[in-house]
């Protein structure tokens, strides 16, 4: 073994405080430290020929640089030894600048340190092994799990690059929350208008497949190489047969409440969600139809023109596999029953801003109009609560849902367009406007459509004379008010799905104490996930309004992108390995990795004769953290480039 | 470096996590921090990659001090790596203190990327307690 | 209870449930109790239960991989065997368990060589706290006595012998353990013995690289002692088999408890309550304490 040290002046940024040629001497002292010597600028081109010449001439293989933090250099000085035919990572770089010539003053002290700093460096070289950055390949496939906004926009982005993508989405049709929603705020367009045409995009894009009433069953395996069990749940309509008539659901005797329409208006037990639901296939509820509970009945099965009228059909697994997965599963409403001062379940006149939607969309369950769901009458003076849920740890949840501000502002213009009449009331504890345009916004609903914004809590609301009476404060003029309304409408928050968590488990993504799930870096990796190859869109990760929710979506799509257009898989190779013979199988790493990068693998054990379990470290997935290593009371798992016995002897020279 | 206490510097070892502590004490440097010289920095690449027997083997080599520093709870690279860290090196500390061994010989902070000062205040402080707790008697140097 | 233990045992063995059972014997010294391997019908007779079987069977069951085992256990003894579970060192179905009832053992160490059956019957330090009779699970329960009543202490604190020494200043700490370190001769029989203590080559043993000095001096043992502490952390149940074999005499199981109280006041974990359990170094809770962190 031949080292070689090189001691970088940094200009004077290093030789003014550090006696860089006493160091590069004192290198010589070192044990298989064959050669040593200093330069300006280890860096520049010049500095970095004076290496390979080294290398070249006195047989070096290997390198340590005394110079600034690796965090600068020590890819570019990798690069060099490369180019010289030596194993990059038999490099070393020793940190004489930001941790020593930069902090100290006295010239000697500094040396002296220095020098202790490269004998670290030299020991650590001394075990460091070539090693090759690992690739692995990549099933070029795209799994988005959710229909809405956010997966229907990731699924378009990933076909323009043409790599097959497949949405999974549990209910019958795509299009999720935004499809429910009247006009969307600023620009008051249509939900609808500007959904239905991604809707159909997607549907009839050659890339992407639809999976719809269909629910993730199980996932293994890791980035480049997911398998995904799904569930497709059994329809009772053949989707190769049925062309969408309506013929079916036109004869349906069973009426239940819709839940697209939240129970606002009814539905038949064949039915499509909503009447631009795609694809446009009915599925047959199977807790309310007569003929699969009691075999009476059989009416669509009789008038479907095409015969897709299956009752016998099954759910059926299907198994796929993907080199990425986006999770784009959305949200659902915190459930505001909990808040008993506001009379939800007591008054039919206590509605949600959901609700409000439904009734305020012209092909909603109203026709367009806002009225009372108890009488029918038209809403005229309402009452909007914001904040229900949000931002309340001890009801509800601590967080803001950004939104609710925005769209209950939205409800009071609608209120206002549909009604002319009418008199908006909105209770807030703060307006959060910050978007583009936002703010304007609130004023405009504010100064031209008239709504009264109170500050302050709603304590109670009651009914008398066929009004709801709303008390509460208006803590700005420290008033306390009471409201004769016939509509309120609770602005409730946005939380995870129920089933979220559940879900992360199968992803082995991290979620929060709230279910939301944990992007890998708040600030720069805000669709990542610490899972390799899973990313986030929209409203899983936190609550986000559309816009966001699609810049999200094509965020996510990118990075499913970048993965894809790989050939392969390329990996650090600074990983975890096991030495088997070491390893007893007790699998404490396994539990403590992070990011699921360990597995068993049986082995036969020569001694024993029989086999035995051991852990194995899938390359490919290990991030290099090290923590299985600590864990391991055997030590049978160590870490390449950071080794137990690099760190021992480094403890040793000191 | 033995008997004679006016000759005596505390050696302290920092293991440093690469994503916020190194980080942290590289932007020292670049903010020209001065602080005392004692600690020696061994890069790894997480506080959760810090095993016990390091430590051991420290301060039964003759290290008067020392330190473990990660990103703070939440912040870490991998995401979880220091909370592993703070719960392994708990019990760890609890026990040197049962065992009789100062426990400001075994210590551990979170130091950010930014926290270049706390991190030139913490060197001081460790310096400094050290001192005071005078030569390391464990060990065999 | 021998009798009813025997006949189980051989009705065991002659419908071929088990390749083997692990159980005790009587030891040479017609007092004692030592482990003993039984194959054969005619053997389970030589089966015997009382407060002399002292002996964590645990330890043994890695001996017989891919046999049926059956193995008679009591209540601490069973806590081993979970945490073996958990910790996939043997397989559940592999495993016939026979609980005992147990009466508390006796304390070895204060039998009177020379005159042990008229001497009265000292209790283990672990018997005179633990209120459990029955293990957790079993296969098959071989019942009978109620707990003995010479165990009247039974209910005081047993962490006293920790607390005790908590009390004592840094310096009285040190200076004690320095004292009980120096006797250490590094046989390792506490890890012998230790039923968790399974590792395919300990970190004392390896060379490249050395984790601690395998000399015989204070750095030496003291890591030594230090690192089985660390390495049963949240895994050690307590059946003190570590003390029992020290032939120092080195209080280990005041090292272990002192973990064992540690770990529960901070982290609400007590080892080998559940198979399903996840290791207390494999996992976390956001909410630890840190009141050391800086």
């Amino acid at each position: 073994m031949k080292i070689g040290v090189f001691v970088c002046h940094c200009g004077t940024n290093i030789a003014a405080t550090v006696d860089v040629e006493k160091a590069a001497k004192a290198a010589l002292n070192l044990a298989k430290v064959k050669f040593s010597t200093t330069y300006k600028y280890m860096c520049s081109s010049p500095g970095q020929a004076l290496i390979k010449d080294a290398i070249k001439e006195k047989g070096l293989d290997r390198i340590v640089v005394c110079a600034c933090s690796p965090s600068l250099h020590e890819k570019t000085f990798r690069e060099c030894l490369k180019e010289s035919g030596i194993n990059p990572y038999l490099l070393e770089i020793a940190n004489i600048r930001e941790h020593c010539s930069w902090v100290h003053r006295d010239r000697e002290t500094a040396t002296r340190k220095a020098i202790e700093i490269m004998k670290l460096a030299v020991t650590k070289v001394t075990h460091n092994r070539p090693l090759e950055k690992t690739h692995m390949p990549i099933e070029k496939r795209v799994l988005v799990i959710g229909g809405g906004i956010s997966g229907i926009q990731s699924a378009i982005d990933i076909s323009f690059a043409k790599f097959p993508v497949v949405i999974v989405e549990r209910e019958a049709s795509i299009g999720g929350r935004m499809a429910r929603f009247d006009k969307t705020f600023p620009t008051l367009d249509c939900a609808a208008c500007i959904l239905t045409p991604k809707m159909v995009t997607v549907a009839q894009n050659k890339y992407v497949t639809l999976h719809t009433y269909a629910e993730i069953e199980e996932v293994t395996g890791h980035v480049g190489d997911f398998k995904v069990k799904i569930r497709k749940k059994a329809r009772f309509v053949d989707t190769s047969k049925c062309t969408g008539c309506g013929a079916c659901w036109n004869k349906c005797p069973a009426k239940v409440a819709s839940e697209f329409d939240l129970g606002l208006c009814k539905r038949t037990a064949i039915y499509t969600p909503f009447p631009q639901a795609v694809p446009n296939i009915p599925v047959i509820d199977r807790e309310n139809c007569l003929y699969l509970k009691s075999k009476k009945c059989g009416l669509c099965q009789k008038v479907c023109p095409f015969g897709a009228i299956n009752y016998q059909m099954q759910d059926e697994i299907i198994e796929e596999k993907f080199g990425a997965i986006i999770v784009a599963t959305g949200f659902t409403q915190f459930d505001h029953s909990v808040y008993g001062e506001y009379g939800y379940g007591k008054y039919r006149d206590v509605i949600t801003g959901l609700h409000f939607e439904r009734m305020a969309n012209s092909s909603g369950p109203t026709g367009g109009k806002i009225i009372r769901p108890s009488d029918g009458k038209v809403a005229r003076d309402v009452v909007f609560i914001q904040c229900v849920g949000s931002r309340d740890e001890q009801k509800g949840v601590s967080y803001c849902s950004r939104l609710c501000c925005m769209y209950t502002a939205k409800h009071a213009l609608l209120l206002k367009e549909h009604n002319p009449d009418s008199q908006a009331y909105v209770f807030y504890i703060d307006i959060r406007a910050a978007g583009k345009n936002y703010e304007e916004f609130v004023k405009k609903v504010q100064n031209e459509y008239g709504a009264v914004y109170l500050r302050g809590r709603v304590s109670r609301i009651f009914e008398k004379g066929g009004k709801l009476i709303v008390r509460g404060a208006d803590t700005l003029s420290g008033a306390q008010i009471e409201i004769k309304a016939d509509l309120v409408v609770l602005a409730v928050g946005l939380i995870a799905q129920n089933d979220a968590a559940k879900l992360a488990q199968m992803l082995h993504i991290p979620y929060d104490q709230n279910n939301l799930f944990t992007e890998a870096h708040p600030k720069l990796a805000p669709v990542e996930t610490i899972t390799s190859g899973v990313f986030l869109t929209g409203a899983c990760q936190s609550p986000k309004d559309i816009p966001d929710t699609v810049a999200t979506a094509s965020a996510a799509s990118v990075k499913a992108l970048g993965l894809l257009v790989q050939d392969q898989l390329e990996k650090e190779p600074l990983v975890a390995r096991v030495d088997k013979n070491l390893c007893s199988g007790c699998q404490a790493c396994i539990k403590a990795c992070s990011f699921n990068a360990i597995e068993t693998k049986e082995v036969e054990d020569r001694a024993l004769k029989r086999k035995r379990t051991v852990a194995e470290v899938i390359e490919g997935v290990c991030s290099g953290c090290g923590n299985c290593t600590a864990v391991c009371r055997m030590s049978a798992i160590d870490l390449e480039g950071f080794s137990n016995r690099q760190i021992m002897e480094e403890i040793e020279v000191l | 470096m033995t008997g004679d206490r006016s000759e005596w510097e505390p050696k302290i070892v920092g293991f440093l996590c690469n994503w916020c502590s190194y980080a942290g004490a590289d932007l020292a440097g670049q903010s020209r921090l001065e602080y005392p010289p004692n600690v020696k920095i061994i890069r790894v690449p997480c506080s959760g990659r810090v095993n016990p027997l390091f430590v051991l083997k420290c301060l039964s080599s003759g290290v008067d001090g020392v330190l473990i520093s990660g990103c703070h709870t939440g912040d870490c690279h991998y995401s979880e790596g220091n909370f592993h860290a703070r719960r392994r090196f708990t019990i760890l500390r609890k026990l040197f203190e049962y065992l009789g061994i100062d426990p400001k010989r075994f210590q551990m902070a979170w130091v950010s990327a930014s926290e270049a000062d706390k991190w030139a205040k913490l060197v001081k402080g460790l310096v400094e307690e050290i001192r005071q707790a005078g030569p390391n008697k464990l060990g065999h140097r | 209870m021998s009798e009813e233990l025997k006949n189980k045992a051989k009705e065991l063995l002659t419908n071929k449930k088990v390749d083997l059972i692990i159980g005790y014997q009587r030891a040479a010294d017609g007092v004692l109790a030592a482990p003993c391997f039984i194959d054969s019908q005619d053997d389970a007779e030589k089966l015997i239960w009382d407060s002399y079987c002292v002996y964590n069977l645990a330890s043994y069951l890695k001996d017989f991989p891919a046999k049926r085992k059956g193995i008679v256990v009591k209540v601490c003894d069973l806590k081993s065997i979970t945490v073996l579970l958990q910790e996939n060192q043997v397989k559940r179905e592999e495993l016939l368990i026979i609980a005992a009832s147990c009466p508390g053992v006796i304390d070895e160490k204060r039998l009177n060589p020379l005159d042990q059956q008229a001497q009265e019957i000292v209790f283990a330090g672990k018997c005179k706290t633990c209120k459990t009779i029955t293990p957790a699970y079993y296969d098959i329960l071989i019942n009978e006595p109620q707990k003995n009543d010479k165990l009247s202490e039974i209910g005081q604190d047993e962490y006293e012998p920790v607390r005790k020494l908590e009390a004592k200043s840094i310096e009285e700490r040190f200076k004690f353990w320095e004292s009980e370190f120096s006797r250490c001769i590094r046989c390792y029989a506490c890890r012998q013995i230790c039923p968790l203590c399974y590792c395919p080559k300990c970190v004392a043993e390896q060379i490249t690289p050395g984790y601690f000095s395998k000399g015989v001096n204070l750095e030496g043992n003291l890591s030594w002692n230090i690192t089985r502490a660390m390495h049963l952390a949240g895994r050690c149940i307590d059946c003190g088999e570590c003390e029992r074999a020290c032939p120092v005499g080195i209080p280990l199981r005041d090292i272990n408890k002192k973990i064992e109280k540690e770990i529960k006041e901070l982290f609400k974990y007590e080892a080998g309550l559940s198979v399903e359990q996840k290791p207390l170094l494999s996992c976390f809770d956001k909410s630890d304490p840190e009141d050391f962190i800086k």
